[in-house]
């Protein structure tokens, strides 16, 4: 009789078991990507020693053409920015502490299917960049894909030099 | 919560035939290596996205050869599929398609003994699975709000050959003469991954989710002669 009860316990249990592993459908993968850019100050003293630093600038960001911002007014050591998947060029005007600055990225799109949940993520691979302006000197190109990994593609810097 | 109570309800049933069939003994002693052959439908199968267990519908049979009652090789025919399934992200997808397994199964009980449960199966075994499904994602939309451009893409007619083990356990009992009912349980997995970027199927007769939890349940119906 015990038999009976224990075998009965042993099928609800394998089937609770297995139902609990059923995919809840529930989409847990990153499907869309944004550019990334850090703002970064390099300071030389006055014994001409360089140091670099995150930077905090007051950012006010749109893409060109839209009338949407991205960022208004605020204090960031970075930003996010999103290609345009339908066309092989973005442009951003970018204020850096009231200073504008047009940033244009050229790049290459690869679609890519993620799963029946998530359904398409669009990545983008950099090949050149223009900017205009005046707050930022120079640019280090990190890295040239944009993609789920969200690691930084462009450093901006601005330099900072206290040598007599 | 009715569809979790009818499938309870339909398990104490079928499992209470077979239990007390376990105890009425019989005595067997052919000695020869083929007993027979015995035809089976799976009678949950139908039940199965009824109650939530199985995303798709599928219905399915097996030819079961059996050895001196130790060995039992098994083919096994299914139709199943899955239609206009909505994903979270919109996304559409259909398929319909045939599968097959075959395997063998071994049964565990002592079948020399005299007053063993001769007609009676403990078994466990394998089971080698293919389908040469046809299925389409439709719907599948590329949006990007910020810039407000949006497009859809729809893969139709997309073919895949897919193949997968399982591994299952189970029990039958002759309730009466040559009518064989039991139940299995059966955890299963594809031998490949998706590779990336693929559009993969979502859900495979036979198999189940590509990704995603992996078993079934039968409770079968069987005649040998």
């Amino acid at each position: 009789m015990y038999k009976k009860y224990i075998i009965l316990l042993l099928v609800f249990t394998i089937f609770l078991i297995f139902s609990a592993c059923d995919n809840d459908e529930q989409c847990r993968e990153d499907n869309y990507v944004m550019l990334r850019i850090g703002f970064y100050k390099s300071v030389i003293d006055s014994l001409g020693r360089q140091t670099n630093s995150n930077n905090t600038l007051i950012v006010t960001a749109k893409g060109a053409g839209s009338d949407s911002l991205l960022y208004d007014s605020v204090p960031t050591q970075n930003i996010n920015l999103p290609l345009n998947k339908f066309d092989n060029y973005s442009t951003f005007n970018i204020f850096l502490n009231d200073t504008l600055e047009t940033f244009t990225v050229f790049y290459t799109t690869k679609d890519e299917y993620l799963s029946f949940e998530c359904g398409y993520l669009t990545i983008f691979s950099i090949d050149s960049f223009q900017i205009s302006g005046s707050y930022v000197d120079s640019i280090s190109f990190i890295n040239n894909s944009v993609d789920t990994q969200n690691a930084e593609n462009f450093s901006f810097h601005h330099h900072y030099d206290y040598r007599q | 919560m009715r569809k979790i109570s009818v499938f309870i309800t339909i398990t104490i049933i079928v499992s209470s035939l077979i239990l007390n069939n376990l105890t009425a003994q019989t005595v067997n002693k052919d000695s020869s290596l083929f007993r027979g052959i015995r035809l089976e439908v799976d009678l949950l199968s139908p039940l199965m996205k009824a109650i939530g267990a199985s995303k798709g519908y599928y219905y399915q049979g097996a030819a079961v050869v059996n050895l001196k009652e130790k060995f039992f090789p098994t083919i096994e025919i299914g139709y199943g599929g899955i239609n206009n399934k909505v994903s979270v992200s919109g996304l559409i997808y259909n398929t319909n398609a045939l599968y097959y397994r075959i395997g063998m199964d071994y049964n565990v009980l002592n079948s020399t003994k005299p007053l063993s449960a001769m007609n009676n199966i403990f078994s466990i075994g394998a089971r080698f699975g293919g389908s040469n499904l046809l299925y389409n994602i439709e719907n599948v939309q590329i949006t990007d709000n910020y810039w407000n451009r949006n497009n859809i893409i729809n893969f139709s007619n997309q073919r895949k050959f897919m193949i997968w083990w399982e591994v299952l356990a189970g029990i039958r009992a002759e309730i009466i003469n040559n009518i064989f009912i039991g139940w299995n349980v059966r955890i299963k997995g594809a031998f490949t991954s998706p590779k990336q970027g693929e559009v993969y199927p979502y859900y495979i007769p036979g198999l189940g989710l590509y990704n995603g939890g992996k078993w079934e349940f039968n409770y079968s119906l069987g005649w040998q002669f």
